[in-house]
């Protein structure tokens, strides 16, 4: 796992989300986040579309990775 | 996508709505067509944890709700076997937002039913609400964390299944056996429901709509003040509507300062329902949520659930629980104590740092 990889799985929600709004804030550039419950990927896709920032999700057995793709703002 | 699901949040409340309305007119107890704060009171009492004879059954819907949400969460691979953050902790609180929703009598979804059916004392709970997630947030952005869960064996996830697959077993037998156990009561609100089959196909397809359409009040509200995003809010909106709607047409609307099954303490209904909010924060999930999440076969959720069981035991044994008599002095005293452990809980994973070790 990368160093710019957040480990979200097995976290109550809504900490995945959080985690995110948190590492979006420090705007360090493009992340990925590893999550394993689909509520985990809809309550940050729909916080990344309501930010209006790209992302590409790829599913891999029961675990998600949400790639970010923010540029510096 | 998010046009469909946005349909599907208000369209699944909507619903949901209905089937509350129908199943007070099939039978159940006013404004309380679906309750999981009432019902697991009821299932407690049912298997003897409480026995005021007023409130004992075996209430179908859960059953069914575990049932609809159990097979959409298989079909649709939401089914995921994970435990081991905290469940002690989850069950302590378990107990005390099951306290919480019963000095108010409800739990958020029956919160709104009541205001649906007229019962304007709802709004004290609903109040509360709002200030229960906002504690809870208040931890949760400053680092509260009851640690990971992992994965678990796959045969851990027979375990909630079996449990309330038991429960339906005994349902049945009490229904054409007439064994003796479990408990149901022949009067009071334990006595009045809608016939069997019809709690439990319409706990089915509630049980379907909660687990796909994601609806939670606290997380609503959680997403308003965290991101002032109002998509979850529409689910309940969806309620309301469709519960007045259908209660309007089922001439069930009947407006009143204390509705039935309720009591018009303002204080002790928005302090219970902020514990309840609280907690459940803190939790990350309404007492419905945690019964769904359950289903995805999330143990500690299903901890939790059995701390709600026994939160409702002990409410009752001890004379905590509000009734349409108000709410006595041991319950005052209960919400007191319910408050500081749910603070020193909050605080204790927040700033102690304590050591939150892996299946601890």
């Amino acid at each position: 796992m990368s160093k710019d990889t957040l480990d979200c799985r097995g976290l109550s929600c809504p900490q995945p989300v959080l985690e995110v709004k948190q590492k979006l804030e420090q705007g360090r550039g493009p992340f990925a986040v590893l999550v394993d419950a689909q509520v985990a990927v809809e309550n940050i896709t729909r916080f990344l579309n309501q930010k209006g920032v790209p992302y590409q999700v790829s599913e891999r057995d029961r675990e998600s990775l949400i790639e970010v793709k923010v540029s510096d703002n | 996508m998010a046009i469909c699901r946005n349909n599907l949040v208000f369209f699944g409340g909507l619903l949901v709505g209905v089937i509350g309305a129908l199943l007070v007119k099939f039978g159940n107890p006013a404004n309380m067509g679906l309750c999981f704060v009432c019902f697991y009171r009821d299932i407690s009492g049912s298997l003897g944890l409480q026995m005021n004879p007023l409130l004992q059954y075996l209430r179908p819907e859960i059953l069914g709700i575990f049932l609809g949400s159990f097979f959409s969460a298989l079909v649709f691979r939401d089914f995921n076997p994970r435990g081991g953050s905290s469940p002690g902790i989850r069950f302590v609180l378990g107990i005390f937002i099951m306290i919480g929703g019963l000095i108010f009598l409800g739990c958020p979804i029956r919160a709104i039913y009541r205001l649906a059916g007229g019962d304007l004392s709802a709004m004290g709970g609903l109040l509360g609400i709002p200030l229960g997630a906002y504690l809870g947030l208040f931890f949760l952005t400053k680092g509260y964390n009851l640690g990971k869960a992992r994965a678990l064996p796959k045969w851990v996830s027979v375990i909630p299944p079996a449990f309330f697959g038991v429960l339906t077993i005994l349902l049945f037998a009490k229904i054409w056996l007439h064994t003796p156990y479990p408990f149901f009561s022949l009067k009071g609100p334990g006595s009045q429901h809608a016939p069997v089959l019809i709690s439990l196909g319409l706990g089915v397809v509630a049980g379907v709509l909660f687990q796909r359409s994601r609806l939670c009040l606290v997380g609503g509200l959680r997403d308003i003040f965290l991101f002032r995003d109002y998509f979850l809010m529409k689910g309940f909106l969806g309620i309301l509507a469709g519960a007045f709607i259908a209660n309007l047409a089922l001439g069930q609307f009947s407006p009143a300062v204390v509705g039935p099954i309720a009591h018009g303490n303002l204080p002790a209904n928005f302090l219970g329902m902020g514990l309840l909010g609280f907690g459940a924060v803190l939790l990350g999930g309404c007492p419905m949520r945690q019964l769904i999440m359950t289903w995805e076969a999330n143990l500690d959720s299903f901890v939790t659930i059995l701390g709600m069981l026994v939160g409702a035991g002990l409410a009752h044994r001890l004379g905590l629980a509000a009734s349409p008599a108000g709410v006595p002095e041991a319950g005052w005293i209960a919400l007191v104590i319910g408050y500081l452990l749910t603070f020193a809980i909050a605080w204790l994973f927040t700033f102690a740092k304590v050591p939150v070790k892996e299946g601890a």
